[in-house]
């Protein structure tokens, strides 16, 4: 049973989501916040659209992928700092100016957050088509 | 700064990037996974290799984040990784005993599905084990313990059939009681002393921060969590079902590896260095240890499938490590190590072979087994060189560490518990006389006339791990002694209750920045 009422109002839903997702990771450094609740949020969305019954096709693929690559991208920052003879996990920092004379704190630990982000919002998306779908992965995908 | 051990991350990083890329490349080409296994085992052999080559305690601190003054002294509050004896010798056997699996299944699983989930389960499974050794804070040696363990839960379950998955879930639920177990343990400890570093509590505690009942609190949780992960008597009745569910390579690493890493090498850890042994933690091991040991190899009888009766040897193998831990003293924490590795090497061996021998006879009941000898001789020699080994054969390792665990007891004045142990080394061996004869002599069932020899990858393994054991017993006074001697030296100190915790807090806190 589809509902296009949801299914519309998803279109609406997960773009907020994704918006409120930025918020939270941008502003996660200094306060409440942060990859994890970040990517939850994203996650929510997606998970609605999903139930909602949008994207039809494969997708499955591409949520694991995600994950995957914001697993990688943990495992970078750690090595990164490694390669460049420092203790692993260290982080870099700085400001970056803007063209109109304010400036802009960077972190590195600002990838591995959005790793983190990409993981779980990758991977409860990845769970949660498993369940809308009724599919395990690895089956009838190719 | 850049100290000794800046490359001891890699340790966990190179299995999770493996078992990362294994999902990643999924859909691109999913034969890479094996060999993506095969590669990172390795990588971790070499890096065992040097890191077993060195000495010394070496650390490494996340983000540089080494011991800080404090009030009057300094603490650590960043995240430790040491690598000191112990865990050197018990990373070598992650390394050999892995790379072994996964030669093992390139070809035993190659028939399957969804091998890209048991590849990243598989690697998932080393990094939590191999993050457990390097853990120098109780809070990620937890965090990489439910690692491991969550990555084993899966693997039980990898074949959905009935049996499996009711394995997997048991196991589930009781490994689930230990780890939480274990996390009220480590929460006691933080309670009372604010700390979390293995070196800064080993000291604390020395000291008498902690009081006595809190400290008897967190250390009966301790060994709740620990004797489950173990699989020690009272406790071990996840492992009968979830070893032998399992698929062969991981029977093998459950078996051979997990039980020790996440049981016996935590107690070692947790209790020799941190929370301190006295009398009556000695007896409670002892009694663990000799209810395992005749339990373990009673229940094994009257078993008839293969895979059952090697875990229930498991149990029984494990008894002996931790009666000779209750002995508390340099020789018999040296026995104990030595023997645990010996089990890792012949009992992975033994499950590897079972796993041939199911693929060959089509069944795991010995009763319908026989006369292998004459259709694979290669997959034959394995499990015989194996059953020697854990039966305590004169040459193989197994008679060694035996032997090294009951002069210990000896010496100790614990003749009754040396009795129990010979008694229950008897019994091993005629169990294993009876498997070999059972699943490789004997008369060809007609069913088996058209059985061929198994392919290379899937013998090879199992016979340089029974090279492996023949060597380490052979090799012990030139060379496995240092290494299992630095392993004993890393926790107790020889000498009426000497202890390690000095020397483990110095090296901890010698790494610091000026």
């Amino acid at each position: 049973m589809r509902s296009r009422l949801l299914l519309r109002a998803t279109r609406v839903v997960l773009p907020l989501a994704a918006l409120f997702a930025l918020a939270l990771f941008v502003k996660g450094h200094d306060e409440p916040g942060g990859g994890f609740v970040a990517g939850l949020s994203l996650a929510i969305g997606a998970v609605l659209s999903l139930a909602a019954g949008a994207f039809p096709g494969r997708r499955l693929a591409a949520a694991q992928s995600l994950a995957v690559l914001g697993l990688l991208l943990v495992l970078a920052t750690l090595l990164v700092p490694l390669a460049a003879g420092r203790p692993a996990l260290t982080h870099a920092f700085g400001k970056l100016p803007l063209p109109w004379g304010e400036s802009l704190k960077w972190h590195g630990a600002l990838l591995f957050d959005l790793g983190v982000l990409l993981a779980v919002a990758g991977g409860i998306t990845a769970v949660a088509e498993v369940f809308v779908r009724g599919r395990r992965p690895g089956e009838g995908e190719e | 700064m850049t100290g000794m051990g800046s490359y001891l991350p890699l340790f966990v990083v190179l299995p999770l990037a493996a078992g990362f890329l294994c999902l990643l490349l999924k859909g691109v080409a999913p034969r890479a996974a094996p060999w993506l296994s095969v590669v990172s085992m390795l990588g971790l052999l070499a890096l065992a290799g040097s890191a077993v080559g060195g000495g010394g305690t070496e650390v490494a601190f996340a983000g540089g984040w080494g011991p800080r003054a404090f009030g009057d002294g300094a603490f650590v509050a960043g995240i430790a990784l040491v690598l000191d004896g112990l865990s050197r010798l018990f990373l070598l056997l992650v390394a050999l005993v892995g790379t072994a699996a996964a030669i093992y299944a390139l070809r035993y699983l190659a028939p399957e599905p969804g091998r890209p989930l048991y590849h990243l389960l598989f690697n998932l499974l080393v990094a939590g084990m191999n993050g457990a050794l390097l853990a120098g804070d109780l809070f990620n040696l937890y965090v990489f313990v439910e690692v491991a363990s969550l990555a084993s839960y899966g693997l039980v379950a990898y074949r959905p059939g009935g049996t499996e998955v009711e394995a997997a879930f048991k196991y589930l639920v009781l490994g689930t009681v230990a780890s939480t177990g274990i996390l009220l343990g480590i929460a006691t400890l933080y309670a009372a002393t604010g700390m979390l570093n293995m070196a800064d509590l080993a000291a604390a505690i020395a000291a008498g921060a902690v009081p006595r009942p809190a400290l008897a609190f967190a250390a009966g949780l301790f060994v709740l969590g620990f004797a489950t992960k173990t699989a020690a008597m009272p406790f071990h009745a996840w492992l009968p079902d979830a070893h032998p569910s399992a698929p062969a390579p991981i029977s093998a690493m459950l078996s051979g590896l997990l039980i020790k890493t996440l049981g016996i090498y935590a107690l070692v850890r947790v209790f020799f260095l941190v929370v301190g042994v006295d009398e009556r933690m000695r007896l409670l091991l002892t009694l663990l240890g000799c209810l395992s040991m005749w339990g373990g190899v009673l229940l094994a009888q009257a078993q008839d499938d293969l895979k059952r009766i090697l875990a229930f040897h498991s149990v029984s193998q494990m008894g002996y490590v931790l009666v000779a831990l209750g002995i508390d003293s340099w020789l018999g924490v040296a026995a104990a190590l030595f023997h645990a590795v010996n089990h890792g090497l012949f009992k992975s061996a033994l499950f590897l072979s079972a796993g041939s021998l199911e693929r060959l006879s089509g069944t795991r009941r010995l009763s319908e087994m026989g006369g292998i000898f004459q259709r694979a001789p290669a997959t034959a020699v394995g499990l015989v060189g194996s059953c020697l080994s854990i039966a305590g054969v004169p040459p193989f390792n197994g008679f060694w560490s035996k032997l090294l665990i009951l002069i210990a007891l000896v010496s100790a004045g614990q003749y009754l518990v040396a009795l129990l142990a010979a008694g229950a080394a008897l019994m091993t061996l005629v169990t294993f006389v009876k498997v070999q004869r059972k699943a490789v002599f004997g008369p060809l069932p007609a069913r088996l006339a058209a059985a061929r020899e198994l392919p290379a990858t899937m013998y090879l393994p199992v016979l340089a791990l029974v090279v492996l054991c023949l060597l380490s017993g052979l090799l012990w006074p030139v060379g496995v002694d240092g290494v299992v001697g630095a392993a004993a030296s890393a926790v107790r100190a020889p000498g009426e209750g000497g202890s390690a915790v000095e020397q483990y807090v110095e090296a901890v806190h010698g790494s610091r920045t000026p």
